[in-house]
């Protein structure tokens, strides 16, 4: 009885009822953007150690501040202004597709689990590096990662579209609606990208003036992978939200990638988390809000190396 | 002179009520009117520190105060069946409209961020929970006046 007639005080109910609610919204957010659930760990491959067996180069690396070339692996990088925008484009070719690999944040598959692109590609003494699909931003979409199948529930949006890089460097769109990671597997896929959408598709623009990922048109910085032809890629980040760049909008990545014959161009993580490496050192300016220049911890990225 | 104290005590009673539920929803609609108009103000801010992002749940936040409060509480108010709506039913009615508005601002927050979240079941289901219950008091102290 005692316990009722405190509820029958006047803004009681109120006040413990938004308690509990304002709790629960806490609890909410924190375990969306800060909580961190490692799932698993990254296992060793069983591959060799390539600077141990010689594979790296049998000859010398010829390293500029914009390009790299030995016998398995050549890239160059262009600065271009387009639409008030500084945009970074790499030009890379291969010898196998062995040397385009995916690393993860602490080498560990979970949700909020985040590292810096640089972080990273030095771990993996990678050559050039940039960020992934922040697949730890979701619960749900499919993770293959290196050819390990680590999430196999679908994206929610089933309809949007994957990139998958197959085993021999191919590229390919596809719905999770459509196939199961399983099949995916099996099929052969090596990486799996979930953001998008596609922006070049069998060398057409694959996207209107209209679109824009969130529904709203904007400029900002963006990471897009793409493919010309065989072991032949182009990965283009931009700058944005700056007063020197204003960033692109998914037409207008969409219409560079086009300029670079792209057979198929696909969208990765953009804003905050553009981020391009090169040789020990950060290319672009990846920005939050556009007043302080600095990396955002990642959960993956895409990387070239040994 | 026992019947005749007990009529003038249902009609004072009657008229308390009235004029009771006339100065609490007045209160009531003015509040969530304020509500939903600071809804559309903060999803407006909101979206345009968002580098352009939105999200559709966020946009429609505003509803909820609006409809299921302010003009809900307006047609109670000018019903019969504003008599019967007890402290407890009102409680939970406000409730449930709080958790639903609450599901939209976090499902909008979370989708801005280009994530997705799988929470806002959660929101709707205790939300619709509430409001049904809410429906139930009054229906029960509807039958309790009536026996």
């Amino acid at each position: 009885m005692g316990i009722i007639r405190i509820f029958k005080k006047p803004f009681v109910y109120a006040a413990l009822f938004a308690a509990l609610l304002i709790a629960f919204n806490v609890y909410v957010l924190l375990d969306t953007f800060v909580f961190s659930d490692v799932m698993a760990q990254v296992t060793e491959d069983s591959k060799e150690d390539s600077t141990e067996n010689g594979q790296r180069q049998s000859g010398k690396a010829v390293i500029t501040d914009t390009s790299y070339e030995d016998e398995n692996i050549s890239i160059s990088i262009e600065t271009i202004r387009q639409s008030d925008t500084t945009v970074y484009v790499a030009d890379i070719k291969l010898s196998s597709a062995e040397y385009l690999q995916t690393a993860l944040a602490e080498n560990a598959f979970g949700t909020n689990v985040t590292q810096k692109t640089s972080e990273m590609a030095e771990e993996h003494d990678a050559i050039f590096a940039v960020n992934g699909d922040y697949y730890g931003a979701n619960r749900s979409g499919y993770v293959i990662k290196n050819g390990t199948l680590y999430r196999n529930t679908m994206r929610s949006g089933s309809e949007q579209e994957d990139l998958v890089v197959y085993e021999d460097g191919s590229f390919g769109i596809v719905s999770e609606s459509q196939i199961s990671a399983e099949d995916l597997i099996d099929d052969g896929a090596e990486n799996l990208f979930a953001f998008g959408p596609v922006l070049v598709e069998k060398g057409t623009i694959a996207v209107s003036q209209m679109d824009e990922v969130g529904k709203a048109m904007s400029g900002n910085p963006r990471t897009v992978i793409g493919i010309i032809d065989e072991l032949h890629y182009v990965i283009m980040v931009s700058d944005g939200r700056t007063d020197e760049s204003e960033g692109l909008s998914l037409y207008e990545a969409a219409q560079i990638m086009a300029q670079y014959d792209c057979e198929t161009a696909y969208n990765l993580d953009g804003g905050g988390s553009s981020t391009m490496y090169f040789n020990g050192q950060i290319v672009n300016n990846p920005t939050t809000s556009g007043r302080n220049i600095s990396e955002r911890e990642v959960s993956d990225i895409v990387y070239i190396g040994y | 002179m026992f019947t005749s104290a007990i009529k003038e005590r249902e009609g004072a009673c009657g008229t308390r009520h009235r004029e009771l539920h006339e100065r609490y929803f007045g209160k009531t609609i003015r509040v969530y009117l304020g509500i939903a108009i600071f809804c559309v103000i903060f999803t407006w801010i909101y979206e345009r520190f968002s580098y352009g992002e939105s999200a559709l749940c966020m946009r429609l936040m505003f509803l909820v105060p609006l409809i299921g409060g302010a003009l809900t509480f307006f047609l109670i108010g000018r019903l019969p069946v504003g008599r019967i709506v007890s402290r407890i039913a009102y409680n939970l009615w406000n409730s449930g409209l709080a958790v639903i508005g609450s599901g939209c601002l976090i499902k909008g927050i979370i989708e801005i961020s280009g994530r997705s979240t799988q929470y806002d079941h959660i929101y709707w289901i205790c939300g619709e929970l509430l409001l049904i219950l809410s429906v139930i008091a009054m229906i029960a102290r509807q039958l309790k006046k009536k026996v």
